[in-house]
């Protein structure tokens, strides 16, 4: 049971910056995932809190203890590499005993743990073998087990399953969640590019952008309210489309004049300074239904069908640039025809200078709410 | 009385386990002074962390004070001392490195010896790798090509003086070269008695002895080129040897640089093979061999000495420059 | 087959790599061969013709002999040591050598017969039991003479067996005490984070283009003053171990330095996570994953300090090492040509059964020393 909390931490390398002002409180027990296009500084925080780098700015709290100089054995963390980091010339059983044998415990306690563990992740029968011996999967789950040996405070995960093949993904995501299920109380942070793994395994999804938070919500939250352009492109597949557009008037609602002239009413308020000011209207590809008879949002040619079996992805050509459609079934029918698209207006969002104006009342601090 | 090979055994294991213990000793004292626990733990560490490295530093830079750094300084102030180091000469010496005949002499050969071997030992071990890398029997050949390697530069010296050994017209020469020279219907040389010839044939020596060890380094960085701009150049209908010049060996300017710049500090030190086979005599001397023979021939002359390996320096110093500029930028990369 | 410069192997190809080889192996194969030769024969042929069988033209002289009794007389025209010859023709005058094949009976002039067998015994038969002197001209093919006499020549009276301990007592401990303390070294290069750490590893690289030459004369001159001040030998084996592990460490460090910079960064960051301490994770991870690097290096210092022969010269000259002798007999025993070759190969011995042992190792040293 820890809580890690983060008070304005920052790392510099030389003069670049890695991590920026970096605010949050991970609750007892909670599994965080942190998710980024690569470069945005995810592994760094990781590495900050494993003690593997520096703090350079800021405090990283443990429980009650401050944990900026505390040596990295020392912290109770345990961390779950992307390339595995297994000890290549030593047994499966040594690179589990490993952290026990340096603490020097009994032989008789550790060889019960080390069993334990390789029972629990279905080992037993590869104890022996080396590293390089064993499949993709196996290796992931000895260096999973190699961090439970240490009976760890907080788990640390640095992409775990980008390693692995695309079915071995899915499972031992499965596995890890129920890994979770069975230790309630570990806190884990999970680092990964995948959105597909943030949304399935995390209690709240931070999304970081050059160093710095963008947003941190449950995975729902994120998907349904994304607090900038940035997250709202980030999550969800494929990304959203962003239709330029004017505000033409204000109030509870929001109506905005797209580029083709025809005018959008959107159920979220706006000031009447912004009438006139350029937006953007954010609408998902899953969204976006062929437009029968009723006000359609979009409409061009398709260039493209992709059938991808239960739905089809449609590119069309509108006079704002491409869009993405999502839309059911197999419509590959639909290539080269003229097609208008509509939406339902609850599930459109609004963008003004890269920031969604739903959450603009909300205060301007992004990342100060923990 | 023991055998001095015991002795020596002996000695070796208490040279290692003083090096073992100091190792262990030290990092178990600062383990003690700075115990990473307590509570002065992060300071402790910090500062264990701070002083640990030089603990496994210290006897190597130990060393490396003692047997290059401190004798590099030495050698630039004996350079300005007489004969004994001790009478203070000036730059009579340096003076004397330029006046000299026999040094002109070396200098020359030595200028021609990194003209020659450094390019045609890399242009050689090119082919060979080239060639070694076609041919379905090119492991074998380049085991062979290799071997040189292991040859001290002794044995290649009796090795090449055999092949070279000249006996008076008449009698049969046992040398293979002027055998063949007799049988083609030539008149038999001495070659090694013969200037600007034995330079030549010196440096073939050493060409032969380096050429195996650029061919293996050629032959890695060959096989290092990506197989895919090979294939494209070939959808494109380069010839075998165009796709040779044109694309791969492009790809690998970097290490034929590098063996280059190897080869040239080799030829630089070059001193056994001339030693055994000339001695320096028929104007075949070079830099380092002279330098020896001040050194100790006649009682010595450790200034004149001193100042031949100066000026061996100062042949090294650009290449030291080239190697640490394109470590930087690779460093950088 | 696909390879560098073509898909095919053309001849031209084959033809340029013989040649290669050829003049890499040759010199060396001649001496190999001169080794086993006898010194006479040495002198007399080239190396090259004692690979095929000699063709060799003879005369026997058959004594005479009171004592016989008969008319008959018998024995081999070859001496002990040319037993493996074969009689290809002989004959009874020096007009007509070869007038008769082996086997054959000849009719001699003043009477009597002689038979001679390709085996070389002969049977004469004369009239006169005590006529002496009756000429017999034989062709014989010589099979290759080889002989080991060379080896055992030099190894027990040139000394050469004092100076293969000598040459073993200097290369071992100069490959074991550079390997040791660069091993440290090189780790704190890798893997500790200190300051000035990439000016130590930069200033390594530039030690190992220093020429050997500069460091000669001054370490000389401390040994004489150290030798002196202490009443200790200045030439000793503990002096150039020490001078070999000093000039040894730029190349040692570089390559191990190089060697464990190669072991992913996450495996040591495991290891500390796990608790390891530095002595620790050197140990216990990266020496057991630099092992061929370890070996690399070994092979290169060995085969350098066994074939040295400048700091031996300087540092050791009344213990003479291998090379050392082996200039010195080029000296004094310039045209003994068997001797000399004998003692190359005794010389080579070792490096050799090295370098065939440990080839995939120095080829790995030579790349990672060139090419980081």
């Amino acid at each position: 049971m820890t809580e890690i909390l983060f008070h304005h931490v920052s790392k510099l390398f030389g003069t670049s910056r890695a991590v920026t002002d970096f605010c949050l409180r991970i609750t007892p027990g909670e599994l965080i995932v942190v998710v980024g296009p690569s470069g945005c500084g995810k592994s760094t925080l990781l590495r900050l809190v494993a003690g593997l780098e520096e703090i350079t700015s800021g405090t990283l709290m443990m429980g009650s203890v401050r944990m900026n100089d505390v040596p990295a054995a020392q912290r109770g963390v345990a961390m779950v590499f992307q390339n595995y980091a297994l000890y290549p010339h030593m047994t499966v059983r040594d690179n589990l005993a490993f952290a026990l044998t340096i603490a020097r415990r009994p032989k008789p306690e550790i060889r019960a743990a080390v069993e334990r563990i390789a029972q629990t992740l279905d080992l037993t029968a590869c104890l022996d073998r080396l590293p390089g011996a064993l499949s993709g999967g196996q290796r992931q789950r000895v260096a999973i087990g190699r961090a439970m040996l240490r009976n760890p405070r907080v788990y640390l995960f640095d992409e775990p399953l980008s390693n692995l093949d695309p079915a071995l993904r899915v499972t031992t995501r499965t596995e890890i969640a129920r890994l979770k299920e069975r230790m309630p109380d570990a806190t884990m942070i999970y680092v990964t590019h995948d959105q597909v793994e943030a949304m399935t395994l995390a209690d709240r999804i931070v999304v970081m952008e050059q160093g710095a938070i963008r947003q941190v919500g449950t995975p729902l939250d994120l998907y349904a309210r994304p607090r900038t352009e940035f997250v709202a492109r980030f999550i969800g597949s494929p990304a959203m489309n962003l239709l330029p557009g004017t505000v033409v008037r204000t109030g509870p609602a929001t109506t905005v004049a797209l580029a083709q002239g025809a005018g959008v009413t959107v159920p979220i308020p706006t000031q009447p300074q912004d009438l006139g000011r350029a937006v953007r209207l954010g609408v998902r590809p899953e969204d976006l239904t062929p437009a029968g008879g009723c006000a359609s949002i979009v409409s061009g040619r398709v260039l493209r069908t992709e059938p991808l079996g239960d739905v089809t992805l449609l590119q069309v050509a509108g006079p704002e640039g491409t869009v993405m459609a999502r839309v059911p079934g197999t419509r590959t029918d639909l290539r080269h025809t003229d097609i208008a698209l509509a939406a339902d207006a609850s599930r459109l969002h609004l963008f003004q200078d890269g920031l969604s104006l739903l959450c603009r009342d909300k205060g301007a601090g992004l990342s100060a709410d923990h | 009385m023991l055998h001095p090979a015991a002795i020596a055994i002996a000695t070796l294991i208490l040279c290692l386990a003083a090096a073992l213990a100091w190792i262990w000793g030290a990092n178990w004292l600062l383990d003690r002074i700075l115990p990473p626990r307590g509570t002065a733990i992060s300071r402790n560490i910090r500062r264990a962390a701070l002083i640990r490295p030089w603990l496994f530093l210290g006897p190597a830079l130990l060393f490396l004070s003692a047997f290059l750094i401190y004798p590099a300084l030495g050698t630039i102030w004996l350079s300005f001392h007489g004969p004994d180091g001790k009478a203070f000469t000036g730059l009579a010496n340096h003076a004397w490195l330029w006046r000299d005949g026999a040094v002109r002499q070396a200098a020359l050969n030595t200028g021609l010896w990194l003209l020659v071997v450094p390019a045609a030992a890399t242009a050689l071990g090119l082919v060979g790798a080239a060639l070694t890398d076609t041919l379905r029997w090119g492991g074998l050949a380049r085991i062979l090509i290799f071997l040189p390697v292991a040859v001290s530069g002794a044995a290649a010296a009796v090795i090449w003086k055999f092949v070279l050994d000249f006996r008076p017209l008449g009698a049969p020469q046992t040398g293979l070269l002027n055998a063949l020279v007799t049988w083609a219907g030539g008149t038999p040389q001495p070659w090694i008695a013969q200037p600007i010839v034995n330079t030549l044939f010196l440096m073939a020596i050493v060409v032969w002895t380096q050429t195996g060890f650029a061919m293996v380094i050629l032959s890695a960085a060959l096989r290092a080129v990506p197989g895919d701009t090979v294939e494209a150049a070939r959808l494109d209908g380069a010839t075998d040897l165009q796709v040779f010049l044109w694309i791969r060996v492009p790809q690998i300017r970097g290490p034929i640089t590098a063996v280059w710049l190897a080869m040239t500090l080799v030829v630089l030190k070059v001193f056994d093979i001339v030693l055994a086979l000339t001695n320096g005599q028929w104007n075949s001397n070079v830099l380092a061999n002279l330098m020896f023979s001040w050194m100790f021939r006649g009682g010595g002359d450790f200034g004149r000495g001193a100042v031949l390996a100066l000026a061996l320096m100062a042949l090294v110093l650009p290449i030291l420059v080239a190697t640490l500029q394109g470590g930087a930028r690779t460093r950088k990369d | 087959m696909a390879g560098i410069t073509g898909r095919r192997s053309r001849p031209i190809l084959h033809l340029l790599l013989a040649a290669m080889v050829l003049l890499w192996t040759l010199p060396t194969l001649g001496l190999f061969v001169t080794s086993f030769r006898a010194g006479d024969a040495v002198r007399v042929s080239g190396w090259w013709t004692a690979l095929a069988p000699a063709t060799q033209s003879g005369m026997v002289r058959i004594a005479g002999d009171d004592t016989a009794s008969g008319a008959v007389r018998s024995g081999s025209v070859l001496r002990p040591d040319q037993s493996g010859a074969r009689i290809t023709a002989f004959g009874v005058s020096s007009r007509d050598p070869d007038a008769f094949a082996a086997g054959q009976t000849a009719e001699l002039p003043l009477g009597g017969q002689l038979t001679l067998h390709a085996d070389g015994r002969y049977r004469l038969v004369t009239p006169d039991p005590a006529a002496s002197g009756q000429r017999v001209f034989f062709a014989a093919t010589m099979p290759p003479a080889f002989t080991f006499q060379n080896y055992f020549h030099v190894l027990s009276s040139e000394g050469l067996v004092g100076s293969l301990v000598n040459s073993a007592l200097v290369a071992v401990p100069s490959t074991l005490l550079p390997l040791t303390l660069a091993t440290f070294a090189a780790y704190a290069l890798a893997w500790m984070r200190f300051p000035g750490r990439a000016l130590l590893a930069v200033a390594t690289v530039a030690l190992m283009a220093v020429p050997l030459q500069m460091a000669l004369i001054p370490v000389l001159r401390f040994y004489n003053f150290a030798g002196q001040a202490l009443g200790l030998d200045t030439k000793s084996f503990l002096g150039i171990w020490l001078a070999h592990t000093g000039f040894g460490l730029p190349l040692a460090i570089h390559l191990l330095r190089a060697g464990m910079s190669a072991v992913p960064r996450e495996i040591i960051e495991a290891a500390r996570l796990d608790g390891a301490s530095e002595l620790r994770i050197l140990i216990g991870i990266v020496l057991p994953l630099s092992l061929p690097v370890l070996a690399a290096f070994a092979v290169f210092q060995f085969l350098w300090t066994w074939n040295d022969i400048m700091v031996a010269l300087v540092f050791l000259a009344p213990q003479e090492v291998l090379t050392a002798r082996l200039v010195n007999l080029m000296g004094s025993r310039g045209g003994e040509w068997e001797v000399l070759a004998a003692s190359t190969f005794v010389s080579l011995a070792v490096p050799l059964v090295v370098f065939f042992l440990f080839q995939r190792h120095v080829v790995r040293g030579a790349v990672a020393g060139i090419s980081t």
